[in-house]
């Protein structure tokens, strides 16, 4: 063999040895993976009383009523979803300190699964908590909220409000 | 002693390393899956020591002494880029010689890697839990991000 011959030879076997050094190595490559739900969205319209609310005599707007309170959510198709109201005992004068009763019965919530059926929605008290479900096809939940207020017959004039506030969130993880 | 001779002495003398090698290998058994029920604004944990966590086996040479790290994502994503925070505590990783001990896999900081022994039959398994963090508002969809292990013997 001459020395040419002998330098490849040599070089064959180190390059067996480099391989054999790389191959000590080794790795292996998976995932972290998971289906995150649609997340939950929520729009609302106001409880309104109108603009004539006479001193001394209730009045109650139906859960039925054009009035009431509407409250559209979405999400996942078919999934429970937790939902729980915040309710204020009186309303606030815009330009004063004056209050206004506000009271809440124990049918003045309802929900149905499409916004056209509020004449027929489901009855439930608007101050306990509920687990309701997300319509199959659409992902879609309509609440609507009625009330009564109670304006003594002093009741300063003017515009009342108060923050209605509904929670609505998926089981926890 | 030819020249003929030397080369094959340096061959076969070349040849357990080669082979020697081989022997260790590092598998992945199953995938660190959060599930298909992910709610947006939850934080979601998969231990260690849960089925749906991933898992590998190492095989080599039985008592060698062997250096595993992880190549850990900070974020699952989506084929329409969205992202969503993935994390992993210092006790997410877990190791035992046995497939069957999961249960009592001594934990281990993924981040810092391992270093360990490969039992007499040379085998070693690794658990890998970790935490995502779905915003409330997170996209809805399927997240996934790659999670790589390396092995290799130590020159112990």
């Amino acid at each position: 063999m001459n020395t040419s011959k002998k330098l490849v030879a040599v070089i064959a076997m180190f390059s067996f040895l480099i391989i054999g050094n790389l191959a000590y190595a080794q790795s292996t490559t998976t995932t972290a993976n998971g289906t995150v739900l649609e997340p939950i969205s929520l729009s609302s319209t106001a409880l309104n009383f109108g603009s004539q609310i006479f001193p001394g005599t209730d009045k109650s707007i139906a859960k039925t009523n054009a009035a009431a309170a509407q409250f559209d959510i979405s999400g996942e198709p078919s999934k429970s979803v937790n939902t729980s109201f915040t309710l204020p005992s009186s309303m606030q004068a815009d330009t004063s300190s004056a209050t206004m009763p506000i009271s809440f019965s124990t049918t003045d919530a309802g929900y149905a699964a499409a916004s056209t059926s509020q004449s027929s929605q489901t009855a439930f008290d608007p101050s306990v908590a509920q687990s309701l479900t997300l319509d199959g096809t659409t992902g879609e939940l309509y609440i609507w909220l009625g009330g009564t207020i109670s304006p003594t017959s002093t009741q300063k004039k003017g515009s009342y409000t108060a923050d209605i506030t509904l929670d609505v969130s998926y089981p926890s993880n | 002693m030819t020249d003929k001779r030397i080369l094959v002495t340096v061959f076969l003398l070349l040849m357990p390393s080669v082979i020697q090698a081989q022997s260790l290998a590092v598998t992945n058994l199953s995938q660190l899956s959060f599930g298909e029920e992910i709610f947006p604004g939850s934080s979601k944990s998969i231990s260690r020591t849960e089925a749906a966590s991933a898992s590998f086996e190492v095989s080599g040479e039985a008592g060698r002494e062997v250096h595993i790290t992880f190549e850990l994502p900070q974020e699952l994503i989506t084929q329409d880029s969205e992202v969503m925070d993935i994390s992993f505590s210092t006790t997410n990783g877990g190791y035992h010689s046995l497939q069957t001990e999961q249960a009592n896999a001594t934990a281990f900081d993924p981040a810092n890697g391992l270093i360990t022994t490969l039992d007499s039959d040379g085998s070693l398994y690794l658990w890998l839990g970790g935490t995502i963090y779905p915003a409330r508002n997170q996209a809805g969809g399927y997240y996934s991000a790659d999670i790589t292990a390396n092995v290799s013997y130590t020159t112990n």
